[in-house]
């Protein structure tokens, strides 16, 4: 117990003070999107809990960027309420959607989120008025928080780190509770719990909407960091990047995605140099997980805890 | 003789699976307090009826009331709330979890029915522990509830599975064959336990092939064929039924 306090408290002092030590834009840049990969990384986790892939995920992301982008922009909302209205919206949009899309299991759920996102990414593309269509919109405002305007790549850092954190309680909250004890029933024997009284259906459909509202906070965050949004940033393809940093991080618990994304996200940097060998090497990666790490990192990390500390 | 209010009424009941005839226009009633008994050869649909009963399957023709409303097309987990809650023929357990979770499981499943607010549920959770301390301790599953539930003897498991029913406070239990692989002092058990059940005001449907046991607990019985219900009485008018005798074709041996 000692043991793992300590190792929480240099956890928290290395997330917290690395950016004070290493003053270097570039990797605090790199700490910004890690920050921000956690939180929807953790959210899609939430979703694979449950058994149900949502390919959706990254055009969720889109909508909570664009939502916080033209409250700001148009409305001239503050960036503090536009943040919370971002996680809303995308959570009262899952939570409308999702009676219909979640009454289907596996892969028909599957394609039909990634129809969604499809959908979702040709709205951004082709409603040009709005949205700004493939040129995207330039010149978001900074965010700026209680006066203060945000800047500096570090000042981003703190709040992306922020709302991974909370995200990260939040996921390992639901699964700890009597909740989490009713979703882990529901994955494994659905007729069995619901012969028991539960209703699937609500329990799914407020796990799309949690896991919504934390993706559409990362988005605003992104929008708001970034300063240019453009549709192509959430396309299937930033889905896989979120699908492949659970599956070696460990899709058991919200802690595989967090170790994922540490590792991959600054993966495409270290590899610049064999651009060519990007996509291979991201490829052999991901081999070698499935092959020899069917429970990602964190079951390594578990195995090695069960030899090393008993 | 006075209107009696039934507890559970199916009228005209049919279920088809394509051409073939599962449940046959069925029609009984249960009155509250009574143990009530299905029986019938393998393949007769009583399983199915209990589909039907508990929203598994929707019916083909039919109805089914329960305290007085009608339940039909209801969804599982609906009657479940209802207070229909059913035990299954194979075992159906949490089979990774402990005997105390599945337990646990079983309350939180009903408690927390659709999830209603943003809390930890801290105190559902007590409760939960609570409540299955007390069931299994009724069912003499307190000293295995650490071990995992697949690690469990078949009778135990099934057992279980009537431990997990009751966790969710059951107005009408449908048990579906609950003493098949049960030893004779395992089924002497869990005839003390329907006594011990009705005396917390909770009824009970029986689906057995222990044909012995039936007629010893039950005050009623519907004997299916072929998705038909060929008798319905008192234990001692099906014992001497000549159609049930039939329909067992061994002939009065097996009812006896
Ligand atoms: N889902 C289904 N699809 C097709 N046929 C089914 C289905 N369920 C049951 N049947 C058929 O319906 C008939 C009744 O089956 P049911 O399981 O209700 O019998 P039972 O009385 O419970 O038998 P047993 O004593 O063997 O448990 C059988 O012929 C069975 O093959
Ligand atoms: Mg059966």
């Amino acid at each position: 117990m000692r043991l793992r306090n300590a190792a929480l408290v240099a956890i928290v002092a290395v997330a917290v003070g690395w950016p004070f030590v290493v003053e270097n834009r570039y990797i605090t840049h790199i700490g910004v999107l890690m920050a921000i990969s956690i939180s929807t990384s953790v959210s899609l986790n939430m979703m694979l809990r449950i058994g149900q892939l949502s390919i959706a995920q990254a055009a969720f992301m889109g909508l909570g960027a664009y939502t916080s982008t033209l409250l700001v922009m148009r409305l001239g909302l503050p960036f503090l309420l536009a943040f919370p209205a971002s996680g809303l919206l995308v959570a009262a949009f899952a939570a409308v959607i999702g009676p219909i899309f979640l009454r289907v299991k596996g892969v028909y759920f599957v394609l039909l989120t990634f129809a969604l996102g499809e959908g979702i990414v040709l709205v951004f593309q082709e409603w040009v008025s709005l949205f700004g269509g493939n040129n995207g919109i330039h010149s978001i405002p900074k965010a700026s928080l209680f006066g203060m305007t945000l800047v500096s790549p570090r000042s981003y850092y703190f709040l992306a780190l922020a709302l991974a954190a909370v995200t990260f309680l939040a996921a390992v909250g639901i699964f700890r509770s009597a909740v989490g004890a009713v979703l882990d029933s529901l994955n494994e024997n659905e007729p069995l719990s619901q012969s028991l009284g539960v209703n699937p259906l609500s329990y799914r459909v407020a796990v799309f909407a949690v896991a919504g509202f934390f993706t559409g906070l990362a988005g605003s965050v992104y929008a708001h960091y970034t300063g240019f949004l453009s549709p192509d940033a959430f396309t299937f393809w930033s889905l896989v990047d979120m699908l492949v940093i659970n599956v070696i991080g460990g899709i058991g618990s919200p802690l595989g995605p967090v170790l994922g994304a540490i590792l991959l996200v600054p993966l495409p940097e270290l590899l610049r140099d064999v651009r060519q060998y990007q996509m291979l090497s991201y490829g052999l990666l991901l081999l070698t997980a499935v092959l020899f790490l069917p429970s990602g990192i964190v079951g390594l990390l578990r195995k090695l805890q069960r030899r090393w500390l008993p | 003789m006075a209107p009696v209010t039934q507890l559970l009424e199916v009228t005209g009941l049919s279920k088809r699976f394509r051409g073939l005839r599962a449940v046959d226009d069925v029609s009984f009633g249960m009155a509250k307090g009574e143990l009530f008994g299905i029986i019938g050869p393998n393949g007769a649909g009583k399983t199915t009826l209990f589909n039907l009963i508990t929203g598994t399957l929707s019916p083909t023709a039919g109805e089914i009331r329960f305290r007085g409303d009608a339940i039909t097309g209801l969804k599982p987990d609906a009657v479940a709330r209802r207070g229909i809650v059913r035990t299954f023929q194979a075992t159906t357990i949490f089979r990774d979890a402990s005997v105390r979770d599945n337990v646990r499981r079983a309350y939180l499943l009903r408690t927390l029915h659709q999830p209603a607010r943003l809390t930890v549920y801290r105190a559902e959770l007590q409760a939960a522990d609570a409540e299955a301390g007390e069931i299994l301790e009724l069912l003499e599953l307190d000293r295995v509830s650490a071990q995992y539930a697949r690690e469990l003897p078949y009778g135990s498991q099934k057992l279980l599975g009537v431990a997990m029913a009751l966790a969710t406070r059951p107005r009408l239990l449908l048990m579906d064959e609950p003493a098949a692989g049960l030893n004779p002092s395992e089924t002497r058990a869990l005839a003390a336990l329907f006594q011990r059940l009705r005396g917390r005001g909770i009824d009970i449907v029986l689906v057995e092939h222990d044909v012995r046991l039936v007629m010893s607990v039950c005050d009623r019985i519907l004997v299916l064929n072929y998705g038909r219900a060929i008798a319905l009485g008192r234990p001692d008018e099906i014992r001497t039924d000549p159609q049930v005798i039939e329909a067992y074709l061994g002939g009065a041996d097996d009812i006896a």
